[in-house]
């Protein structure tokens, strides 16, 4: 299994996946100048489900959570919610990348040729297997935190008081949905944690872990609203990515922004991969076949590639869909999953 | 496998099908809009081309016009002109005239802000007694490219009108999608056969309203913070400002503006030593007067345009979202403070006369 430092970053790039393309722009259009308030709720949420998991992981020591769910009724439902969220988890990593970089980079490539590279980046590193990949991760670990501290530094100069005011003006409805849709959006990649299990993680890592994905999420919300004011960050599509334009080192170094953009696309890839992995041993669980496995992880990533382009990437409607929704249909399985999973530990004790 | 998964990739992960060579691009260097009756948008383009066999290179430009009911359709005859694929990424500036800013912006904004092809990084700017198309075919002698000395212009010499970072098109739009504030622009017009920046546009909403006179729109850059180095006369006796802030508040129903800053002494009229503190005192109150009657001056012709460049109405909005109306700004009553510190000399101590 992974060492602990492994298991922190990892859970580390979970944790912030989502919020690229997604998250970040539904979260400050639903809440307005109180995302943060919706912020440290969601976080304070996320402690709770950190505890869950630690708790999970603890029950079920080394085993992954597809052999632990191993009888009954329940296990069989606990297996098509892993499924789905794998499904959902690429679909949204899938989704995003490939909506970002045909707005901005790759504006006649056809979706498919960008999805199909993303989607081979995924079955290389599912070919290199899990060790491998959360090895190659770490390693990239330093970048990503170097390249936030860049970002963090050099915009905190470009950020006015007075766009944080008026304070807190949303009504408590908007900062509970807020909140839940910061939850949802990090507890659902949290989810791919329950895969590694070791008896010498503790809960601390977990909070490690999500505080420090939390935290880079919380600050750049805070340089979003600070640098654009509310009523500018409401209105565009990718406000993490506007912002990094914005990037000028030491009045020399500008237009990295491409550059800085990779971190948020490792990140992805990241929960693309490990829901892959995911879907994989759900997969192999139901059909013991060799030669289907062997070839299982293609066909699967060409599934998903159509349907991001065919369903999604063709029908903006669509996206609309998952954009405003998807945050409520993660929710809604990561809490079925964790009540049938805690369901069936009872089961066992007993 | 690993054949097939190599051969994809590098089909598939070499990024080439957006690639096209520098000769397949035309560089979009500015952008201008004017309206009469219909509008017309000229593009400036930038070819590096040699000019004759031996020569070194010499950057030319091209102005390139298209003309349309609305502005997409003038923007898109332009593009359709222009025998190249159009690169805006490295666009500079948009010059607007005082006709299609008083038109209204909202819509040119609105098309700019969304297309994905234009970087956002890029100045407005108006154009004040001629076109734009006119001030983009300009060649200076220090510099080729109009769009290129327009931006050398507002960013490093030493006008007095300087625009920053936070001007760039996005943060621009920022400003003008808030309540309570408007947006002022830098004016270009032609001064002795070169491009030159003097006034200061003031807006309302999104329709141009009037230009502020040079000195107001020198105090208005002093205000905000755009550059240092502003000089400030009063009679004979002049100072450079630098470390300049404005603070506003709303407080008993008036906002009240109190602006700070530190200067150092570029010429007295009279025969003093600097040796001595009380001259120190003497220009730091002379000058916070002078300061004080300028801003009230800017105030009361920003009024006179009804444009609310400096944010009064904002200030009210801030503090209170349920008190704010439109054009509060313009009504409320302003208490003006300034305190100029004048503490520094230079390096004589004693006036040549």
């Amino acid at each position: 299994m992974i060492t602990r430092r492994q298991y922190i970053i990892t859970y580390y790039y979970l944790i912030r996946a989502l919020f690229f393309g997604t998250a970040t722009s539904l979260l400050v259009s639903v809440t307005g100048n109180a995302c943060y308030l919706s912020a440290i709720i969601g976080i304070g949420l996320g402690l709770i489900f950190s505890l869950i998991l630690y708790y999970i992981n603890k029950v079920k020591k080394e085993k992954k959570i597809v052999d632990f769910l191993d009888k009954g009724w329940c296990s069989l439902l606990g297996k098509i919610i892993l499924f789905l969220i794998g499904v959902v988890l690429l679909n949204d990593v899938l989704v995003s990348i490939s909506t970002m970089a045909y707005a901005f980079y790759l504006v006649s490539t056809p979706v498919i040729y960008i999805t199909i590279a993303l989607a081979l980046v995924i079955f290389y590193a599912i070919k290199k297997g899990v060790k491998g990949f959360i090895r190659a991760i770490e390693i990239l670990f330093p970048l990503s935190i170097a390249i936030f501290l860049i970002k963090s530094t050099t915009f905190f100069g470009m950020v006015h008081l007075e766009n944080f005011k008026p304070w807190l003006n949303s009504d408590t409805f908007s900062i509970f949905n807020g909140a839940m849709i910061y939850f949802a959006n990090t507890i659902t990649p949290g989810i791919l944690m329950l895969n590694f299990s070791n008896s010498d993680y503790e809960y601390k890592d977990n909070v490690k872990g999500l505080l420090l994905g939390s935290g880079t999420i919380l600050i750049i919300l805070v340089l979003i609203i600070g640098i654009y004011g509310m009523p500018m960050a409401k209105m565009l599509r990718y406000p993490e990515y506007m912002i990094l334009k914005k990037v000028n080192i030491l009045n020399f170094i500008e237009n990295i922004e491409n550059f800085l953009t990779i971190v948020l696309i490792i990140d992805n890839i990241v929960v693309g991969v490990l829901a892959t992995f995911l879907v994989r041993d759900v997969v192999k669980d139901f059909i013991k076949s060799d030669t289907f496995i062997k070839w299982w992880d293609g066909l699967f990533l060409a599934i998903m590639c159509v349907i991001c382009v065919k369903v999604f990437n063709n029908h903006y409607p669509n996206i609309m869909l998952l954009y405003k929704y998807e945050y409520i249909l993660m929710l809604g399985l990561v809490l079925s999953l964790l009540g049938l999973i805690l369901w069936h530990i009872k089961r066992l004790d007993k | 496998m690993k054949k097939i998964i190599l051969l994809l990739a590098c089909l598939f992960l070499c990024g080439c099908y957006d690639y096209k060579e520098l000769n397949q691009i035309a560089i979009i260097g500015g952008i201008g809009i004017d309206y009469n009756e219909e509008y017309i948008v000229s593009l400036e383009i930038i070819n590096d081309k040699k000019t004759s066999e031996g020569d070194s290179d010499t950057i030319k430009t091209a102005v390139i016009t298209g003309r349309g009911k609305g502005f997409v359709d003038a923007f898109n005859d332009a593009i359709i002109k222009v025998d190249r694929d159009p690169y805006f990424y490295q666009m500079q500036v948009l010059l607007l005239s005082e006709e299609a800013a008083t038109k209204g912006i909202s819509e040119i904004f609105d098309y700019l802000l969304r297309e994905s092809k234009i970087n956002n990084s890029f100045y407005t700017l108006v154009t004040k007694d001629i076109k734009p198309q006119d001030i983009l075919e300009v060649n200076s002698i220090t510099e080729p490219v109009a769009s290129t000395k327009i931006i050398k212009l507002l960013q490093d010499s030493s006008s007095d009108i300087k625009f920053k970072k936070d001007d760039e098109f996005d943060l621009l739009v920022s400003t003008y999608v808030k309540d309570g504030i408007d947006i002022a622009l830098a004016s270009l017009e032609m001064d002795d056969k070169e491009i030159a920046i003097n006034h200061i546009a003031g807006f309302k909403g999104d329709r141009l309203q009037g230009f502020l006179r040079q000195s107001d729109s020198i105090t208005y850059s002093l205000l905000t913070n755009k550059s240092d180095g502003i000089q400030l006369h009063s009679g004979g006796n002049v100072v450079s400002i630098y470390g300049n802030k404005l603070k506003k508040e709303f407080k008993d129903g008036k906002v009240i503006l109190t602006f700070t800053a530190d200067a150092t002494i570029a010429l007295v009229d009279e025969q003093v030593n600097f040796r001595d503190e009380e001259i120190y005192n003497k220009l730091s109150e002379e000058f916070s007067q002078v300061m004080e009657k300028d801003i009230k001056e800017l105030i009361k012709n920003t009024r006179s345009i009804e444009s609310d460049i400096l944010g009064l109405g904002r200030v009210i909005y801030l503090d209170n979202p349920n008190v704010y109306e439109d054009d509060i700004g313009l009504n409320v009553e302003v208490e003006v403070k300034a305190e100029i510190n004048v503490n520094k000399n230079g390096i004589t101590f004693e006036v040549i006369r």
